[in-house]
């Protein structure tokens, strides 16, 4: 959320931005010198006497450091070996490197995690996967990978290394799942850190605490965007703890603003986009879906049970992952009438009786089009071919400021799937004509106007 | 449209034989005796009729009958088109029996051959006519398969041929009982009378009809699921396989694309030429639609400025928006007709 | 599901083996019996299937004339075709079957031209009711213009009715509400019957070499470095890439089933193998949406089931969406299939080309909530509507698909084009 797509606006406040902008620019240069002096240098400037000052350039800062970074982020997402591919932006992604003094691998982790060739850490000679070598031509997309326990660093907490092997194994899959559990943890994280003698919280945190533990949970699974968008967001409110605060009171704002964020953006979103998807289902409609998606499955019993509308609901399935087997089995629960079918064939028929199709997203781009589970994209065309609206429940969390040109920009390889021989993506990228709506919390837009919404967010932040 | 052209420059000679016989006349009388006739089958018959009249023996006589008589029907007329498609048919037929052999496969002189044509044309004058309306109900027999029950077809227009079609869709035939489908019928304006017998006929057979304005067609496209196909007749059909139809044809085939609605066409296979049009204002003729003004209205008689628009304009579908055309020939794509216009009128 | 992928089913052979021992009758039941249980299945073991007891049918039976022998193979087509509707080929043969005999009647009648016009009617239950059409519509004899034949219809408005024999014969628009009898019944039954049996060996033989003739132009379509997507790959398909292999690299992207999901078990592993050796590569691609790959996707080539006359195509499913998203990122969509495949039936609707299978492929029996409360559908084929294919490539060569006809004007009679096999099996 930080660096806003608005950088292209004329008008980004020149004086305001003149310092903060000096204190943004190296960094993102540095970035691929792979050095931690930058990280360290940063909570250096940033939390000098001008902290206030700081504070107040913050969004000037943002805008400028759009102009500054947006060609570096472009050639970043286009090299094949650049870390943290799915996660985090320009600067998140170089609290990786900080960690990468420690470990020596962690640079790779996300990136090349897939490629024993390429990665050199301990966490590419893990012995739980066989020699993987995926095909030359996708060889860019990241991949999860189950890394034993004993070989994390020390400094994972318990709780992330548990739940790094529950996003490794995807058991916990959605992103806003995965969002609210690494915000859990982290607030059990903060709970238990002391500042060493000779630190001040603001300063020591985030590279010597948080970043292990971002490190860890993106080798375990490359990091969603929303999350990516939380853990910048976490960092900012890490780098503004005044350091004249006493700890406990600086873990208790911390904490606090953690939940504070998790009701806003995670909670309350949920509820009101339930209620707004559900709004949009009427009497004898046909809803078409795929795969499982909590939201849409919420926002489908919330118009059966409390708005008491009859309809019908078309499942279409993933046959790799069959979830929509659960959503089939909880909707007919609920006395919604449900026709399963196991995969796309027969996609064209089975789209002439809906009325509309319900999604949830992944993520949603900058430029409009949607990040969500590979298939999605398919269906999506065939509704348009036969004027089916596509409606897309998104919560603004999940939105990045990222543009994705095709499916093969950002992906995720299925590591159970996947071989020398085989692959299988988890996503695909739908282009925006292919959409009609997008649901989100702040309102129901269409999807060239998502930027809109990020830069309403951030300048209501 | 350059057939026609080339033709047209040809000096229209008087045959001294047909004094008493003027085509124009005959051809008018038909269409007008017989509402169901089309434009090329009266035109076909009113050849026929010149050459009854006529004492033409010779192939040279008799050719140059044709294309004269034919010549003055074109002049006499401001919308040729679907008439010159039925001349050139029966130019075309007369031609060809001159290269084939003779019946039953015997070896005789093209001079004989084309004597027996011409008696057998002169002598089943009436019999065209007839044909012409079986072709419709074989058109109504082919194209019935393609309306299903539960379907919503929308038309327009006071097309013979589609009335067929969907009157003959509404009844059972053994084996296939008869379906339940319900018509948009997109009524024009100025041009309702056609609609309304249509409409009525329709009904009367117990198919729920409803209309709507032309301006209302996009509307009613864009509801969801509701209509299955688009179905319109022509007037005369070119020889890339489009259509040359009443004007509003071609905004709603626009809009069947814009939707993904199949858009069918019911024609028969007389109404196949070689008309070629490019674009909307190449159909040989003017039409005189455009017609600018502001201000007061102009004064009367200011008849060098004044626009004469056409009583029943039509306007030019290309073949890209029709999925097929339902002919007496079996369901053809418009390739399919223009193979056909290729194979037989060049 | 689906056609067997390497082979003949063991099936095919046993019954092709059982065809000599058998009378003609037992044979048919049979056949019907394995195509109704899908012990036979895929186009082409119904193909050859179908042929193989067809002639069984010319050879065997005891016909004295043309029209008895036409209506007797009318007859078994149907029952053929209703034991399996969804495999048009069966009707493509029997229509191909019927129309050999009628040339091979038609060159006796010219030997014995003077003959006198045939007398009595035809014998022939109707097949369809179609609206009356007067009978006597027929072009003057134009036969000899050739390519002209098809499109004389023009001129049905205009023929003279004397022209023909016998006036009461036959009506040119192939509604199929009649066959008349044209055939003298002195056509000499015995050359007749070998004309006709060497006729379907042909017909067999070429349906063998389809793959053969049809990997001939995959250096044409295949170029060094291409991005290849298949679906499910047939052996025809299969043979295509291997050949272009042999010559030069490139990559092929196969979507594999995914019921058998185990990367272990490679399907397609000699398939693999053939082209690796050459230095291509080869990915299974374990995904059912594919609109994920298409921006790396050069070419995708589908095997046909079948392929209609108005060009489109039924597959297997899940290739459609293949096919959709090739048109969506503008990629080249080359659907490859015999001749054979190509039908003369032309169902007005889509739908009637989906063919459903055993909802069991993805749920479990054993779950009660799933089976019991939950409609569940599975298709086996479906429809790739002409709009989304390139290019169609058969044992002729390439064609673009508005002239599809042409092939059909080829290989089918016209009275047996729009000879309904299947309606009348549908009540």
């Amino acid at each position: 959320m930080s660096t806003a797509q608005d950088g292209s606006l004329p008008e980004a406040i020149p004086e305001q931005a003149g310092k903060p902008d000096h204190a943004q620019a190296p960094q993102t240069n540095d970035k691929n010198t792979k050095t931690d002096a930058t990280e360290t240098s940063k909570p250096a400037k940033l939390s000098g006497a001008e902290l206030k000052a700081k504070a107040k350039a913050e969004k000037a800062a943002r805008r400028a450091q759009v102009k500054a970074s947006k060609e570096v982020a472009k050639g970043e997402a286009a090299v094949s070996s650049a870390p943290g591919q799915l996660g985090p932006s320009a600067g998140e992604v170089k609290g990786s490197k900080a960690k990468g003094k420690q470990d020596g691998g962690a640079t790779t982790t996300s990136g090349a995690a897939g490629r024993p060739v390429v990665s050199k850490g301990p966490v590419s000679v893990t012995p739980s996967e066989p020699k993987l070598t995926i095909p030359e031509c996708f060889s860019h997309l990241t991949m999860a990978k189950r890394i034993p326990i004993t070989q994390a660093d020390k400094d994972v907490h318990p709780t992330v290394l548990a739940l790094g092997q529950q996003m490794a194994t995807f058991t916990i899959d959605e992103s806003i799942t995965r969002l609210k559990a690494t915000l859990l943890a982290f607030k059990k994280v903060i709970d238990s850190y002391t500042t060493p003698p000779g630190n001040t919280l603001a300063r020591h945190l985030t590279p010597h605490v948080l970043n292990p533990q971002i490190d860890y949970l993106t080798a375990c699974r490359p990091m969603c965007f929303s999350m990516g968008n939380a853990i910048r967001w976490l960092k900012l409110q890490v780098s503004k703890i005044d350091p004249d605060v006493p700890e406990s009171d600086a873990k208790k704002q911390l904490c606090g603003g953690i939940d504070t964020f998790i009701q806003e953006r995670i909670s309350m979103a949920d509820l009101v986009i339930t209620e707004k998807a559900a709004e949009k289902i009427q009497d004898s409609d046909v809803i078409l879906t795929f795969g499982r998606s909590s939201i849409v499955e919420r926002a489908l019993i919330h118009a059966r049970l409390i708005n008491g509308k009859k309809f019908s609901v078309i499942v279409l399935d993933d046959p790799y992952d069959r979830k929509g087997q659960t959503l089939a089995k909880n909707l007919t629960a609920e006395g919604i009438r449900v026709t399963y079918c196991g995969d796309l064939g027969g996609l064209g028929y089975n789209l002439q009786d809906a009325t509309s199709i319900l999604v949830s997203a992944e993520s949603m781009f900058n430029n409009g089009s949607m990040y969500a589970p590979s298939g999605t994209c398919d269906i999506a065309i065939a509704a348009k071919q036969l004027g089916i609206s596509v409606i897309v429940l998104c919560e603004t969390i999940n939105i990045t400021e990222r543009v994705a040109t095709d499916s093969l920009t950002y992906n995720e390889i299925d590591p159970e799937r996947s071989s020398g021989e085989s692959l299988r993506l988890l996503y695909d990228t739908t282009p925006d004509k292919y959409l009609s709506l997008v649901i989100s919390e702040l309102g129901s837009v269409q999807p060239t106007s998502v930027p809109d919404l990020l830069r309403k967010l951030e300048e209501s932040n | 449209m350059a057939g026609i052209t080339q033709e047209r420059e040809l000096p229209i000679r008087n045959n001294p034989d047909l004094e008493s016989f003027d085509i124009v006349t005959a051809y008018r009388k038909l269409l007008a005796d017989d509402p169901d006739l089309t434009m090329p089958v009266a035109a076909i018959e009113a050849l026929i009729e010149a050459l009854s009249q006529s004492s033409a023996k010779t192939v040279f006589e008799t050719m140059d009958l044709i294309k004269t008589q034919s010549a003055r029907l074109r002049a006499a007329v401001r919308n040729p088109v679907a008439l010159t498609h039925g001349t050139d048919l029966f130019q075309q037929y007369l031609v060809l029996s001159l290269k084939q052999p003779g019946p039953d496969g015997k070896e005789t002189s093209s001079h004989e051959n084309f004597e027996v044509v011409r008696q057998h044309l002169m002598r089943n004058g009436r019999l065209f006519a007839s044909r012409a309306k079986q072709a419709r109900e074989h058109i109504a027999a082919v194209g019935r398969a393609y309306v299903r029950d539960g379907d919503t077809v929308l038309t327009h227009g006071g097309s013979r041929v589609v009335g067929t079609l969907l009157g003959r869709a509404a009844e059972p035939v053994p084996g296939d009982p008869s379906r339940r489908f319900q018509v948009i019928h997109v009524v024009s304006e100025g041009r309702s009378a056609e609609g309304d017998r249509a409409v009525a006929a329709l009904r009367d057979r117990g198919v729920p009809v409803a209309t709507v304005p032309e301006s209302a067609a996009a509307y009613v496209l864009g509801k969801l699921h509701l209509v299955s196909m688009v179905l319109v007749g022509a007037e005369a059909v070119t020889a890339n396989g489009g259509i040359i139809s009443r004007m509003g044809t071609y905004q709603l085939a626009l809009l069947a694309r814009a939707h993904g609605k199949d858009f069918y066409v019911a024609a028969e296979q007389h109404k196949f030429g070689k008309t070629f049009p490019l674009h909307q204002f190449d159909l040989g003729f003017d039409q005189d639609m455009i017609d600018f003004r502001a201000g007061e209205a102009p004064e009367e008689g200011d008849p060098e400025d004044a626009k004469n628009p056409i009583g029943d304009p039509v306007d030019y579908t290309p073949p890209e928006f029709i999925t097929a055309f339902f002919s007496d020939n079996g369901v053809l794509t418009p390739t399919a007709v223009a193979k056909q216009v290729i194979d037989l009128m060049y | 599901m689906g056609p067997p992928k390497g082979g003949y089913a063991p099936d095919l052979d046993k019954f092709l083996d059982t065809l000599k021992s058998r009378p003609v009758d037992a044979s048919v039941d049979f056949l019907i019996s394995l195509l109704k249980r899908r012990q036979i299945q895929g186009s082409e073991s119904c193909a050859i299937a179908t042929a193989r007891v067809l002639l069984q049918v010319v050879a065997k039976d005891k016909w004295i004339d043309v029209d008895q022998l036409i209506g007797r193979i009318q007859l078994v087509g149907r029952k053929l075709v209703a034991a399996q509707p969804h495999e048009l080929v069966i009707g493509n043969i029997v229509k191909r079957v019927l129309g050999l005999i009628r040339d091979e009647a038609s060159e006796d009648r010219n030997d014995i031209a003077n003959d006198s016009p045939p007398g009595g009617t035809t014998t022939l239950p109707p097949s369809i009711e179609t609206v009356p059409v007067e009978k006597s519509i027929r072009p003057p004899s134009l036969a000899a213009f050739g390519s002209f034949a098809r499109s004389q219809s023009m001129f049905t408005l205009l023929s003279d009715p004397d022209f023909i024999p016998s006036p009461s014969s036959t009506s040119q628009l192939g509604s199929g509400s009649s066959t008349p009898q044209r055939y003298p019944q002195s056509t000499n039954v015995q050359a007749l019957k070998s004309e006709v049996i060497d006729g379907i060996e042909e017909i067999v033989d070429e349906i063998r070499q389809v793959d053969e003739q049809i990997q001939n132009y995959a250096d044409i379509y295949i170029h060094p470095g291409d991005y290849i997507m298949v679906h499910q790959p047939s052996r025809t398909v299969q043979r295509f890439l291997t050949r272009a292999a042999s010559k030069r690299k490139f990559t092929v992207l196969i979507v594999v089933d995914p019921s058998a999901s185990h990367i272990s078990d490679d399907p397609y592993a000699s398939f693999r193998k053939a082209l690796t050796s050459g230095g291509s590569t080869v990915v299974n691609i374990m995904n059912v949406g594919l609109m994920a790959y298409m921006s790396r996707v050069d070419k995708v080539i589908l095997g046909a089931r079948a392929i209609t006359s108005t060009g489109g195509v039924v597959v297997d499913s899940g290739a459609a969406a293949i096919a959709r998203a090739a048109r969506e990122q503008g990629r080249t969509v080359i659907v490859l299939g015999g001749v054979y495949k190509v039908s003369p039936d032309s169902r007005s609707h889509q739908e009637a080309f989906v063919e459903w299978g055993s909802p069991s492929k993805y749920v479990n029996f054993a779950d009660g909530r799933m089976v019991g409360q939950v409609k569940v559908r599975n298709v086996v084929a479906e429809f790739v509507s002409s709009e989304l294919v390139n290019t169609y490539v058969t044992n002729l060569g390439a064609h673009s698909k508005d002239h599809l006809h042409g092939i059909i004007a080829d290989h089918y009679n016209d009275e047996d084009v729009n000879f309904d096999l299947f309606g009348k099996t549908q009540r």
